[in-house]
């Protein structure tokens, strides 16, 4: 999977997160699962919903919400955080255009 | 006009033709029966709620009567009807009224989506209400009993109703609803404890009905503000600990004990949002009864 | 029989009576329209008609509380459209959404608080294996186990037995024709096929044009169907003749000819008749004339009138008289009759009869 792909939130995910201290929970209006999410996974999903991008430039915009993390485990992490979000319908690539 | 305020043999009149309106928490409910056991039972464990004999307006008209054909001789039955649509299988007639209990329940957790509707008991004391989900066996309904013998104020043993609207819990105080040993545990507690009678081998076992406190009755205009939400798990032997939990944790626990979640979807998603920002979430287990009054009773002065 | 004394049936005819109505109207109001699956389209027809301040509160919250399931199952309904457009992408068939999932897709005013019990699709029978089989595949699973049930509905009749998604527990109908295989009457499905509307946002998700809804939803009504939303039927066809109608002059012309073509105009003369009879639906005067080659003779139609008019009431003790259950009996025997010849009736219905009730469990 190319790394320049651009990601966006499912237009079924509730807007609505409900952030507790170290946690979130997200809903899905379309199959009406619940998720519950780590702070982590839900700044990840809090930027794409603001604007869609790629994997490197989550990373970015990350690296100042957290500061005290390894860095070089960011990328791999959302990376990995977003194909779990995937398979649950939460999260889709935007069609490749070329 | 209070159900004790009508003669009995006039009560049992009006259930068997026309249907009497109770006011039951938030809802009136008509309630139409041929089998005296229905009244009767009525009339002893909803005494003090009000009727309404001239009712233009009844949010559940429901009705418990015998099967039409030859079951009415041989291994009697009863049927609950709502309006006159059947939702369950016959169940043995001696069963009647606990049937009326039940479909009641039914009727709420279908039917009143207004409010975020949870399997739980739900207690109040200085103005803060306690949450208590449980699974069937989790001791829910005995510490509910428990708390309500010792001062707190019961909104329900069955139902946690929470209008999103104005982030409130409304009172359904109904009678309680005992199982198997738990009766007698409580029998134990106090004297002037009104039971109605033992109804054997049901799907949960044996079952008594506790009649509520007038007061209690006598309140359920009064809705309450939720602070706790106490998962109470009874353990043989255990000692008692109060532990926090995550509110996300809480969140997901009381979504599995929610009646209507999945009906209102992101209504319902954002409802149990507004509760969970206004309730503490502990897990809760226990095996003597004086003790988790105590820590219950501690809580309600922390906060 | 009367049916202006019903009051769901006026508030159909013109919401606005509700102005006028006494609290304990209210009572029966509400009653009447749950039993017959209309109350949230009743609360639409309020709000559209901006007529919800005038409610009282406590029937208020009644159709609030139905309100908020009708918003889940749309939202859940479109949902399982983008869903089933992705699993049968690889078959690459038209696959076209039929009743309440097709009002929706097209965004009809009728799919507003419309309840989706299940969805229903049909797909060309040379394909309907394939089409199992990438369903079974992506979760959806048959739950009649029972062999009878099984061969029922291949055989004799015109779809898969009903298969249900094991996480969501939705329910889809998969039908390759509107009409069972051994009905007296018979419709030419290719022509159905020709004549389709892409879904918007769809690879192959499709719904029939705006008369094959109208023909097939007065063939599912009135020589298909089994009565038990026959109100909520009715009142889906009134819908639909009122909106298409009003947005296309020669909408009568066009629909007539489309059922004789199709072999469907009785069904259509009966939605026709019932619509006009019941909920006063406004029917251009030459339609009268264009589909009386297929009325039937007095003596049917007036017996038809006795049954379907108190059949098509709401299910509610307050809108029978003596002989409805007489008449919905009669409709359900009647149905079976239409669908399949006396010789597979009679042994299905005795099966029914003795057997129903075990089986369930």
């Amino acid at each position: 999977m190319s790394t320049d792909r651009v990601w966006l939130v499912s237009e079924y995910l509730s807007p609505d997160f409900q952030i507790y201290d170290e946690q979130a929970v997200v809903y899905h209006c379309g199959n009406g699962q619940t998720h519950l999410l780590s702070l982590f996974g839900a700044e990840v999903l809090k930027i794409l919903l603001l604007k869609p991008g790629t994997i490197k430039e989550l990373t970015i915009a990350l690296y100042d919400r957290f500061d005290d993390v390894d860095k070089t485990d960011v990328e791999h992490s959302v990376q990995q955080f977003l194909e779990y979000c995937r398979l649950l319908d939460v999260v889709k690539m935007q069609p490749d255009e070329s | 006009m209070r159900v004790k305020d009508i003669e009995y043999e006039q009560f049992k009149k009006y259930v068997s033709c026309e249907g009497v309106c109770l006011k039951i928490g938030p809802f009136v409910v008509n309630v139409r029966s041929s089998f005296p056991l229905v009244a009767e039972n009525i009339y002893q464990l909803y005494a003090d709620f009000i009727i309404e004999l001239n009712s233009e307006f009844a949010d559940f008209y429901v009705c418990v009567k015998p099967p039409a054909g030859l079951r009415r001789w041989f291994r009697p039955q009863c049927l609950f009807s709502f309006d006159g649509f059947i939702p369950f299988k016959p169940l043995p007639a001696n069963h009647a009224f606990v049937f009326f209990e039940w479909g009641l329940n039914w009727c709420i957790a279908q039917f009143a989506h207004q409010f975020l509707i949870i399997h739980s008991a739900v207690l109040e004391k200085n103005g803060k209400a306690v949450i208590l989900p449980g699974m069937p066996g989790a001791g829910k309904s005995t510490l509910c009993a428990a708390l309500a013998l010792d001062g707190w104020r019961l909104l329900s043993d069955e139902f946690a109703l929470f209008n999103p609207e104005d982030k409130s819990l409304t009172p359904i105080p109904r009678p309680v609803s005992l199982k198997n040993e738990s009766v007698n545990i409580i029998k134990q507690r106090q004297d002037n404890i009104i039971f109605g009678p033992l109804v054997e081998n049901t799907h949960k076992g044996t079952i008594a009905l506790m009649k509520p406190v007038t007061s209690y009755v006598d309140a359920s205009a009064e809705v309450a503000c939720p602070a706790w939400i106490i998962f109470p798990e009874y353990q043989p032997d255990a000692e008692s600990s109060l532990l926090p939990l995550s509110k996300g944790e809480g969140f997901m626990e009381v979504k599995k004990n929610c009646f209507n979640y999945d009906v209102l979807g992101e209504r319902g998603f954002r409802s149990l949002g507004e509760l969970l920002n206004l309730a503490e979430c502990y897990n809760f287990s226990y095996s003597n009864l004086d003790e988790a009054l105590n820590i219950f009773n501690q809580l309600a002065l922390e906060k | 029989m009367q049916t202006s004394h019903c009051l769901l049936i006026r508030a159909l005819r013109d919401i606005s009576v509700i102005t006028a109505f006494s609290l304990s109207d209210w009572d029966l109001f509400i009653r009447q329209a749950r039993q017959a699956n209309l109350l949230s389209k009743i609360y639409y027809l309020l709000d559209t008609a901006k007529l919800l301040s005038q409610v009282p509160e406590k029937p208020l919250h009644h159709l609030q509380s139905i309100y908020y399931i009708s918003q889940r199952h749309s939202a859940s309904a479109r949902w399982e459209i983008t869903e089933i457009n992705k699993v049968l992408a690889p078959v690459n068939v038209p696959v076209i959404l039929l009743k309440g999932t097709a009002y929706l897709a097209q965004n009809l005013d009728i799919a507003k608080g419309r309840l989706f019990n299940d969805l229903d699709i049909l797909v060309p029978k040379q394909k309907i294996e394939k089409v199992e089989k990438e369903l079974w595949k992506n979760g959806w699973l048959s739950f009649h186990h029972n062999e009878y049930d099984q061969r029922y509905y291949r055989q004799w009749m015109h779809e898969l037995p009903p298969l249900k998604h094991e996480n969501r527990g939705t329910v889809l109908d998969v039908h390759h024709t509107i009409l069972p295989e051994t009905s007296k009457l018979t419709v030419n499905t290719e022509k159905l096929f020709q004549d389709i509307i892409p879904v918007a946002g769809s690879d192959n998700i499709y719904t029939f044009s705006q008369p094959d809804l109208i023909l097939h939803s007065a063939t599912h009504l009135f020589s298909d169907g089994e009565l038990e939303h026959g109100l909520r039927d009715l009142s889906d066809l009134d819908g639909l003749i009122r909106d298409f109608s009003a947005h296309n002059n020669d909408f009568w012309q066009i629909l007539i000819e489309r059922a004789f073509e199709l072999g469907l105009e009785r069904p259509l003369f009966y939605a026709v008749r019932y619509c006009r009879l019941i909920l006063e639906t406004p029917v251009a005067d030459k339609v009268s004339g264009l589909l009386a080659p297929c009325k039937p003779n007095g003596f049917l139609l007036s017996v038809l009138d006795r049954l379907f008019i108190r059949a098509l009431m709401p299910p509610h003790k307050s809108c029978d008289d003596r002989l409805t259950s007489v008449a919905r009996f009669a409709l359900y025997i009647r149905s079976h009759y239409l669908r399949m010849p006396l010789y597979l009736l009679i042994p299905h219905l005795l099966r029914k009869f003795f057997f129903s009730d075990k089986e369930r469990v």
